[in-house]
């Protein structure tokens, strides 16, 4: 889990005009910044550019910042809104196959020293909505709320997301041969 | 953080690790803005209006090269045909530059040779413009006056033909979209015959001593 707490005292500091504030901040944000881009855009040129995009925006934007406790959610939003920009604009947007049920209620063995390997590619065949809820979650550490100001979608919407992506990850997740309907529930956060 | 979290968190890191991570850049991120640059113009004088003055010494450039070249002589175009810095041009075919006298030949009225005319004048030649119904003739002088020549066109009908003569102001009148004529700078009438005088750029003075000198 990384650690982006200290990021919202950052941004305050840089708000205030602190000596190598906005530097400090960016050094924080910038190796997230790089994997959501990269996430979106799959391609590692691309996602540089957006990151420094990103980054340069919120640089720019951020003395418009009224609460600086809202920071991450406010700038993971830039983030991911200059990613999809650039895939929009570079066409660059590809259709990702989305796992069938059928594929994702496969039974598997944890055991399986395959099976790492398959959860990763799986994450990988997530659709946007459902990888980047998952992303910013488990990877990033926001929550529901924070992750529905990123996306611009309600927190509502991304614990449904969220159950989603794990109800198709569930058969490489479960210690054996699990069922899809018995592990239905979602895991409720924030 | 149950197992579920932990196993999707591994397979996140293994899955953000083969993306690489690039060096942070660089920069002076403080100094980042979205504001467009605003850099004064080193001129107060409008833009729009330097575009107006090359584009107008263009086309002057362009007109003087190619009047220059030959390409384009002054004394063919119509407006500026009547006062010019080089002697005046011929334009009709030599076969239909004819004397007074042969002229007369086709004329069923007597051709009025014009009085007043400068001391510098001489006719450059005689045109049977048409005939029948309308018989006409177009007489053209060419005045050599300082360092300009002029030219002095009258055409002798026996009828009007046209619009009433607008005193000194020029005017070209299109009928049926190609055929035109240029009003006279004056007209009247003289032994039978109607005259009308075209000698546009000839100062006022010399046109009004002409028709005074024709008609009185």
């Amino acid at each position: 889990m990384n650690d982006v707490t200290g990021l919202s005292a950052l941004a305050s500091a840089a708000a205030n005009g602190a000596q190598g504030g906005h530097e400090a901040l960016i050094r924080v944000l910038w190796p997230n910044a790089y994997r959501i881009a990269w996430s979106i855009l799959s391609d590692r040129g691309a996602a540089e550019d957006a990151a420094q995009g990103a980054c340069a925006a919120i640089c720019a934007k951020l003395p418009t910042l009224a609460n600086p406790a809202a920071f991450v959610p406010w700038a993971y939003r830039i983030i991911v809104s200059h990613a999809r920009d650039h895939a929009r604009s570079r066409n660059r947007l590809r259709l990702r196959e989305t796992l069938g049920y059928e594929e994702a209620t496969a039974r598997v063995t944890r055991d399986d020293p395959s099976e790492r390997l398959d959860l990763e590619a799986a994450i990988g065949r997530l659709p946007e909505g459902l990888r980047l809820a998952l992303e910013l979650h488990y990877f990033v550490g926001l929550t529901s709320s924070e992750i529905g100001i990123a996306l611009g979608v309600p927190a509502a919407t991304v614990r449904f997301r969220l159950m989603m992506a794990r109800r198709r990850l569930r058969p490489l997740l479960s210690d054996s041969t699990v069922s899809t309907a018995s592990s239905a529930t979602p895991e409720i956060i924030s | 953080m149950n197992d579920d979290a932990r196993l999707i968190s591994a397979a996140l890191d293994r899955r953000f690790s083969r993306a690489g991570l690039p060096e942070c850049p660089d920069g002076a991120w403080h100094a980042s803005t979205t504001e467009p640059s605003r850099i004064a113009r080193p001129s107060s004088v409008p833009r729009k209006f330097a575009y107006a003055a090359a584009l107008v010494a263009g086309v002057a450039a362009a007109g003087l090269a190619a009047q220059a070249s030959g390409t384009v002589k002054i004394g063919n175009l119509p407006f500026w045909s009547h006062v010019s810095s080089k002697p005046l041009t011929r334009i009709i075919h030599a076969a239909d530059q004819l004397t007074i006298a042969e002229a007369q030949r086709r004329m069923p009225f007597t051709i009025v040779e014009p009085k007043g005319l400068p001391a510098t004048t001489r006719l450059l030649y005689a045109h049977v413009v048409s005939e029948s119904p309308v018989h006409r003739v177009a007489l053209r002088y060419e005045a050599h006056i300082g360092s300009k020549y002029y030219d002095i066109t009258f055409n002798e009908a026996t009828k009007a033909v046209g619009p009433p003569v607008a005193h000194f102001k020029l005017m070209n009148v299109a009928t049926h979209v190609t055929k035109t004529w240029t009003a006279p700078l004056r007209r009247w009438k003289q032994n039978g015959v109607v005259m009308e005088m075209h000698a546009w750029g000839l100062p006022a003075a010399l046109s009004d001593h002409i028709v005074h000198e024709n008609t009185l």
